[in-house]
């Protein structure tokens, strides 16, 4: 049973990718490595590799130093994936402040690269899309709170919102990088 | 066109899949499966990350998997 919804997971959001990667012309996909590991999309580079001719590179937001803050094959240092030429598109887990996502689109645009689209698994619906509209970055999600919570997925503490902080942790990111 | 018009008919905000698609019952069981918070939250009380953590999920198929084999 898990199998087939294995793939009724990958087959949609592999196509709603490259849907995405094919109508902006994006040659590069920025994986956003998340705070506890490598988990969620990066976990995902195996079915990307197999399915998408676009190279990926890992972000690390993380990192202090410039040199460790993003990731390729070892195969791709003669040429990097991330360049004055790259158009990238950044892929994330989940979207909540939108401060992640502008901190890896920050960490991209410091390599000369484009860098206007973001793409997340789980948009919170917390004002990331708003915020970073105003970056110049615009953000497709695959689903969204209301796709699980129409399904009785969410409890409140899952939905309860502090927009405040949300807003804090977004403006704070330009001290950070 | 307005900036209240523009943005309401736009279709920024919109998720590339619906709760009415024809995967949206394995997308919702793959995906409440690997879904996981992160125990730090955010002075304000907002629990701040969420992640999927797919191997939860790989892990299950490889357990079922052996399974059958016996």
């Amino acid at each position: 049973m898990i199998d087939s919804y294995i793939e009724g997971f990958h087959a949609p959001f592999v196509k709603e990718l490259l849907t995405l990667v094919k109508a902006q012309d994006i040659n590069c996909i920025g994986l956003i490595f998340p705070n506890q590991g490598p988990v969620g999309v990066v976990q995902l580079r195996g079915v990307l590799a197999e399915r998408i001719a676009v190279p990926t590179v890992i972000i690390r937001i993380n990192e202090r130093l410039v040199r460790n803050q993003v990731w390729f094959e070892r195969s791709d240092t003669a040429y990097p994936p991330l360049s004055p030429k790259s158009k990238v598109m950044l892929l994330g887990d989940a979207a909540t402040s939108g401060a992640s996502i502008y901190c890896a689109a920050l960490i991209v645009r410091k390599f000369g690269a484009i860098c206007e689209h973001a793409f997340v698994v789980f948009d919170r619906l917390q004002g990331a899309s708003e915020r970073l509209d105003a970056k110049r970055i615009k953000l497709f999600s695959f689903i969204d709170r209301n796709f699980f919570e129409s399904r009785g997925e969410l409890n409140q503490s899952d939905i309860s919102h502090d927009g405040k902080a949300s807003r804090f942790e977004f403006e704070s990111v330009r001290a950070i990088i | 066109m307005g900036d209240l018009e523009e943005r309401f008919f736009s279709d920024s905000g919109k998720t590339l899949i619906s709760p009415d698609d024809d995967n949206s019952d394995a997308i919702c069981n793959i995906l409440k499966r690997a879904l996981g918070k992160s125990d730090w939250v955010a002075r304000g009380g907002m629990s701040s990350n969420y992640y999927f953590n797919f191997d939860k999920i790989y892990n299950q198929f490889d357990q079922n998997e052996s399974k059958n084999c016996d």
